[in-house]
């Protein structure tokens, strides 16, 4: 075997290869990392390009109205509505436009949207908004071409609907909560304003406008991608995760403040630390199997935003938990020894020294938790909030006609057509949202992916966008304080 | 003047007497609600808990009675709301498990490699930049995923498969399950970090002393020394692509089906709760019980890996 020196001397050119090797070695996998990890962010960079691509178009479609394109007088008549069994029927006699071959017309209505203003026949209610319509081509009695799903947004005070029918190539199945299966509007830029009144039996068309009239902010969803929105899902969003706020961060913050500063080392805090462990680790799914049998059928909070709120507030208090830990962990024992030093209880060493120097490692844990609970769709899916939501919860006030009120007016009205209308009062509701119904930006995102039509896949896009921004953003604002918070303190 | 009984002779190293006798009764008492109070939020993770038990066996405890076990352990096929219902684990458990070792195959080797390429190669001031950045691939939501894993991964293997002549469905495991891998590798990387960070400088030292370089290091010392932390680190992973729903039900389908084939369309356990969900079903069925029966087997199933995990992990904790 010759010694180092020998080998030096002896034969450089092996040495020089083997150093060679074990240097390119450590190269390569130097690269390999470098490369894995940029694989791993080049992944994400795609998701957002994907998403911007997709998604920006629809993120700013908005308000574009062509009043009368086609020089429709307003209401002339150009059919009538009429109740067939549980459905209303739109006969349009003739169309009234300048061309003489009316089924070419009406060829033209098709995919577009139709407004009707129409006052509600007397003792209907909502439950109107799964009524379909069905369109007869003129001159051919009673031929179906189409069907036309519809949304009604009423007027509480004088029971005025504004119907949105759209005559769809080919009959739409409807299911019961309004939410239209089938059916394609792709090139629907035009809606066609409808007005009339059921009872008179007229119809008439009063001005086109544009399919887009409503910005991607403000508008709710719609079984129409061009008109669909995330208003309900970004308000949902916001009330679910105050809901979440309100739960998580104090019960999380005491429970830490309880094991840190208070717990005994005995069995039973070993078995909460466990616990906790594991709970952070609990699928979110089985989360979703827990809120639904304990708060949905066992405690009967039904599906509603506070039973939702419950739900990501538990989820997430782990995460509270194990943060605040850290966070008071990180105190050097010398406060805690000063503070009972000048006499202080240990309540208010906790409260005036332990929970202020450890408040920036709170906030980012409860942020993190935040932008965790905001992404959540699966707890959410199987308490069943996977339905058709066209409204915003109640606000904590609002002016608006008594219940009574309404149905002595109803009443009244039945017998009298000229009864003097109720008046609107204001009335204070603040807990009233919490058993409201919600839809949730995930929620919303998950719900155009499953459909088929490419357009709402660009609307799942656009609602990406806003949730990436959304969480993101939330962890932007996390590292921002953890990054500070390392700088600033030095115990 | 503890909520809990804990001996009053030597108190706990972290405890520092308070001398409470010495303070007012009302102080004494305020004192008392505070702390019986924050018992109480402290307690509250197992009261949870018990509750996703009680939740989960108040529900399965009928199911069994109606579904036998030896069908539900026993069949490969799950149709719960067929009229011949049919309640087979298995066909969602080959699901689960596709997907998950597809995620694996991507997260373990990336991940690790990452950790080792943060911990030993990188420059602390890098590291301090990339690290949160990577992180964000895991604070992504699940549902963007999905569409990401729909609609532009299962495009893009739809079309790299077809040169090999593979003809891969709009729905199927690989495209979830490699999203889904790309997903958790931030939890494998931090957490290997982490174990590798935990092995003493004087260890690396001895090596570069004898003339290691940083890969012979790595892979010969840190990793057998990391060992138990690495593992911990997998197992956790495995543990978050087990529960994982969205992304595999949005882009694996919603079919069950018994197949360990990644280019098939199936669901995994979660994704069969997603799917009975989805519809409206009738409560106090058997259907309806089938979920809390298959949510209790992804529950034994990750609680098994978790709890393996923690005692791992402490266990490198406690070894340096």
């Amino acid at each position: 075997m010759p010694s180092g020196k020998e080998l030096l001397t002896s034969d450089t050119t092996l040495l020089r290869r083997q150093l060679a090797s074990r240097k390119r070695s450590d190269m390569l996998f130097g690269i390999t990392g470098l490369s894995f990890i940029a694989l791993s962010l080049l992944v994400l960079f795609a998701l957002g390009i994907n998403l911007l691509v997709e998604g920006w178009g629809p993120l700013w479609q908005t308000h574009e109205i062509k009043s009368d394109a086609s020089g429709f007088g307003r209401r002339e008549t150009v059919g009538s509505l009429r109740k067939v069994g549980e459905r209303w029927e739109l006969h349009l006699d003739t169309l009234q436009l300048k061309s003489s071959t009316p089924e070419a017309e009406l060829e033209k209505l098709i995919g577009k949207k139709v407004v009707v203003d129409a006052r509600l026949p007397r003792g209907t209610d909502r439950e109107l908004d799964a009524e379909t319509i069905a369109v007869a081509a003129p001159g051919t009695t009673g031929a179906i071409i189409g069907t036309i799903g519809t949304s009604m947004v009423k007027d509480e005070q004088t029971r005025e609907a504004k119907r949105t029918l759209v005559i769809a190539p080919e009959p739409m199945s409807i299911e019961a909560d309004g939410e239209v299966l089938a059916g394609a509007t792709d090139g629907g830029r035009y809606a066609v304003e409808v007005t009339g009144k059921p009872d008179s039996g007229k119809v008439g068309i009063s001005s086109i406008v544009s399919l887009v009239t409503k910005n991607f902010f403000t508008s709710y969803p719609s079984r129409f991608p061009q008109a669909a929105g995330i208003l309900s899902a970004w308000v949902g969003t916001l009330l679910v995760m105050f809901v979440t706020m309100v739960l998580a961060v104090p019960l999380g913050v005491a429970a830490g403040v309880y094991l840190e500063e208070y717990a005994p080392k005995n069995r039973l805090t070993a078995i909460i630390e466990v616990n906790i462990a594991n709970l952070a680790g609990v699928p979110s799914i089985i989360w979703g199997l827990m809120a639904l049998g304990l708060f949905v059928y066992i405690l009967d909070l039904g599906r509603s935003v506070l039973t939702a709120g419950m739900t990501l507030g538990l989820l997430v208090l782990p995460i509270v938990i194990i943060a605040t830990r850290e966070a008071i962990r990180s105190i050097p024992n010398t406060i805690r020894e000063a503070a009972i030093g000048l006499g202080a209880t240990k309540w208010q060493t906790v409260r005036y020294h332990i929970l202020p120097y450890s408040m920036s490692g709170i906030l980012t844990g409860a942020i993190i938790a935040m932008s965790r609970a905001i992404g959540e769709t699966a707890p959410l899916v199987t308490i069943g909030a996977l339905t058709f939501i066209a409204f915003l919860p109640p606000p904590p006030a609002e002016y608006r006609v008594a219940d009574a009120d309404r149905a002595a007016y109803s009443e009244a009205a039945s017998a009298n057509a000229d009864a003097p209308k109720p008046t609107a009062t204001l009335h204070f509701q603040p807990f009233r949202w919490l058993g409201s119904g919600y839809t949730v930006m995930p929620i919303q995102l998950f719900q155009w992916i499953s459909r088929p039509q490419k357009a709402f896949h660009e609307n799942a896009a656009a609602a990406g966008i806003v949730l990436l921004v959304m969480t993101l953003g939330l962890n932007a604002v996390a590292i921002a304080i953890r990054y500070r918070l390392r700088k600033a303190i030095k115990w | 003047m503890s909520v809990l009984p804990s001996d009053p002779i030597i108190p706990p190293a972290t405890q520092i007497s308070f001398a409470p006798e010495r303070r007012s009764i009302g102080q004494r008492r305020k004192e008392w609600f505070i702390e019986a109070a924050l018992f109480l939020a402290g307690a509250s993770s197992v009261l949870i808990t018990l509750g996703i038990v009680f939740v989960l066996l108040y529900e399965c405890i009928p199911f069994f009675q109606e579904v036998s076990p030896a069908k539900f352990f026993g069949d490969t096929m799950w149709a719960p709301v067929f009229d011949d219902a049919r309640f087979g684990i298995w066909s969602l458990i080959a699901g689960t498990l596709t997907t998950t070792v597809v995620a694996l195959v991507v997260a373990i080797p990336v991940g690790t490699i990452s950790a080792i390429w943060l911990s030993e190669y990188c420059k602390p001031g890098i590291r301090e930049i990339i690290k949160p950045v990577l992180e964000l691939l895991s604070a992504v939501p699940t549902v963007v995923y999905g569409y990401f894993a729909l609609l532009v991964v299962t495009p893009i293997l739809q079309w790299l498969l077809a040169k090999v002549g593979i003809d891969l469905p709009g729905f199927n495991m690989l495209s979830a399950g490699l999203v889904m891998g790309i997903m958790i590798v931030p939890y494998v990387a931090s957490l290997s970090e982490d174990a590798m960070r935990a092995v003493p400088m004087q260890m690396r030292e001895g090596s570069y002393a004898m003339g290691a370089t940083r890969f012979q290091t790595a892979v010969r010392v840190l990793i057998p020394a990391a060992l138990s932390g690495l593992t911990a680190a997998y197992i956790l992973g495995i543990s978050r692509a087990v529960g994982e729903t969205m992304i595999v039900a949005i882009a694996a389908g919603l079919r069950p089906q018994f197949t360990f084939n990644p280019t098939d369309e199936a669901a995994s356990i979660s994704a069969a709760i997603v799917q009975a969900t989805l519809g409206d079903l009738p409560h106090d069925s058997t259907p309806y019980r089938g979920i809390f029966a298959a949510g209790l087997v992804l529950m034994l199933m990750t609680l098994f890996f978790n709890i393996a995990g923690y005692f791992l992990r402490k266990r490198y904790r406690e070894a340096y």
